[in-house]
């Protein structure tokens, strides 16, 4: 399937990164840690899992405030454009 | 760290959420090449938990490649050689993991030959600490309880002391040493049948009762549950606390393996408390000699503590001669028990005026059971009760009096029995029509007569010419032989007693 046409309003496009980044944030797999954390097991491979997990969440984390952050420039980029 | 347990259900939620959580991350989607690296993170988030951790926790949940927490033979054997390596304290002490070793336990449980080896392999690998430690967890019958209880308290009294198995000095002193007598004594108390078994077992090496625990007065607990009078019978009850009786007359002063019992001494008088017609000189329930019996009294009335406490007692001494079943031939018998206590309890061993008067009170308020010796029918028991409860207590100047002169007490107490015999079956002649209503009763004690023996026996005589039949009628005979057998048979007991 061919790609949508990504919307030439700057501040639609912003709009929709920061709905983006904030499904980011409210994502399932952010409980997983706690779930895979010492009340459900114990030992190497359980802990490594919880790291492998804490380190994902962050990572997706990262990349919310980095959308957060390009939409700002865009809304910011359009401010300075705008007549 | 090691790796230990896990909490199936807690697995199967993670299981569970893993998966949605990867069908939640597929779900996104962007097509503005801004996002394109969220969208990257988030898949690869996304394969990790559907192509890595996912199955590892499928597998988990259905073949334990973890090893250890295989509930088989060889998951048994792993797990106890873990918890031999481990600072039990430490475990215990850590809510996530010992829950965990309690799920495990659990499971082991529910398999009765896995159960069998796990008892094998922790009563004979573990520290006895460490192996009490587990035994909450586990689901044993009385039989279990007492022998797993028995063997590790022995085996932790009879090991070498080394720091892992007593603890360090600051522990010892403060009492917080490693010790399974703590940990499943209380196991005990909370079950009869154990606990009498247990005391059974352990009777073979009494210190491991009463001289393990840091606090004596779990060993107290268990040992009164196990010859509670309400559960055992005499001759059980024998077997239990002669051994214990024989360890504290051989060491009047018990240091014990962990730490001194102070109140051993009140112990012992609430242990015997509802077993004393057992050591009455004419009593064989415990097929004890007259000298094994003569030495168990001499021990409990040696010592102050001892001898008050069992005056406190008064009320349970007298329930639970009322409690075992005599017949009319055992008068002399109870006549003898009396005897025993008046030369042994008040003549020796008191002196302060207030244990005189509470020696007395225990002698008379004994005495005054007899009638409720007598073989029972709801007529008897009810009216050896009411003789029972009209024995009355003594004033000061009849304490005075019987401290003063030993006559007189020997008198004053044997008279009593006889009267509540008498009175007790005076009230069963009623109650059948034997007699009577308008028949008089018989003769209460005079205690300011200066011989009460005598006097009584003067009324008695004249109130047995009052019955059908006269003093020589059956009647007559047959009661005046109930109380001519107290007050004459005394002598026996009086006589063993010194």
């Amino acid at each position: 399937m061919p790609p949508s046409p990504v919307t030439p309003d700057p501040a639609q496009r912003a709009a929709e990164l920061r709905r983006l980044a904030h499904r980011l944030c409210t994502l399932a797999v952010h409980e997983l840690p706690r779930l895979a954390g010492p009340d459900t097991w114990v030992g190497a491979l359980p802990q490594q899992c919880h790291h492998d997990l804490a380190w994902h969440t962050r990572a997706l984390a990262r990349e919310a405030e980095q959308l957060v952050a390009t939409a700002r420039r865009l809304e910011h980029d359009q401010q300075l454009s705008a007549p | 760290m090691t790796t230990l347990a896990y909490d199936p259900e807690r697995l199967q939620a993670l299981a569970r959420r893993m998966a949605a959580a990867g069908d939640e991350l597929h779900r996104l989607h962007s097509d503005d090449p801004l996002a394109a690296a969220a969208i990257s993170a988030a898949l690869r988030a996304a394969r990790t938990l559907e192509m890595h951790w996912l199955p590892v926790v499928r597998r988990l949940l259905t073949t334990d490649p973890l090893g250890v927490l295989r509930v088989d033979a060889t998951g048994v054997q792993t797990l106890v050689q873990v918890l031999a390596t481990v600072d039990p304290d430490v475990l215990h002490d850590d809510p996530q993991q010992w829950g965990m070793v309690a799920s495990t336990l659990q499971l082991i449980d529910r398999d009765p030959a896995l159960h069998r080896l796990l008892l094998d392999r922790m009563l004979d690998t573990l520290q006895p600490y460490a192996a009490a430690l587990l035994v909450p967890h586990l689901r044993l019958d009385a039989q279990e309880l007492a022998r797993v209880a028995d063997h590790l308290v022995l085996r932790w009294c009879d090991e070498v002391w080394t720091e892992a198995s007593i603890g360090t000095v600051d522990q010892f002193i403060d009492r917080t040493q490693p010790n399974p007598a703590d940990v499943l004594f209380p196991l005990l108390a909370a079950r009869p049948d154990a606990a009498r078994q247990y005391v059974a077992l352990a009777a073979a090496h009494p210190r491991t009762v009463l001289a393990a625990t840091s606090h004596h007065d779990l060993a107290h607990r268990v040992v009164l549950v196990a010859t509670d009078p309400a559960r055992v019978d005499v001759a059980t009850a024998g077997r239990l606390l002669v051994p214990l009786l024989d360890w504290y007359r051989a060491d009047l002063f018990p240091y014990g393996t962990a730490a001194h019992d102070e109140h051993w001494s009140t112990f012992l008088a609430d242990a015997i408390a509802p077993w004393t017609r057992q050591l009455g000189p004419l009593n064989h329930d415990w097929g004890l000699t007259a000298n094994h019996q003569r030495d168990l009294v001499a021990m409990l009335v040696q010592h102050d503590a001892t001898l008050e406490r069992l005056l406190q007692r008064a009320d349970t001494i007298r329930d639970s001669l009322l409690a075992q079943a005599m017949d009319a031939a055992s008068l002399d018998e109870f006549a003898a028990y009396l005897a025993m206590l008046q030369q042994l309890v008040v003549n020796r061993r008191v002196h302060d005026e207030e244990r005189i008067e509470a020696g007395w009170q225990l002698l008379v308020s004994v005495a005054g059971v007899a009638g409720g010796l007598l073989p029972s029918g709801p007529a008897t028991s009810l009216a050896a009760s009411a003789a029972v409860n009209g024995v009355g207590l003594l004033d000061p100047s009849e304490v005075d009096r019987a401290r003063h002169d030993a006559e007189y007490g020997k008198e004053l107490t044997l008279t009593t029995a006889a009267a509540s015999v008498a009175d007790t079956v005076y009230r069963q002649w009623v109650a059948d029509g034997s007699v009577p209503a308008s028949t008089p009763p018989p003769p209460d004690v005079r205690r300011s007569a200066q011989h009460p023996a005598l006097e009584f026996r003067d009324r008695f005589g004249g109130w047995l010419e009052q019955l059908p039949g006269g003093a020589d009628g059956e009647l007559a005979d047959r009661v005046d032989r109930l109380v001519s057998t107290l007050m004459n048979a005394a002598d026996a007991g009086a006589a063993v007693a010194r």
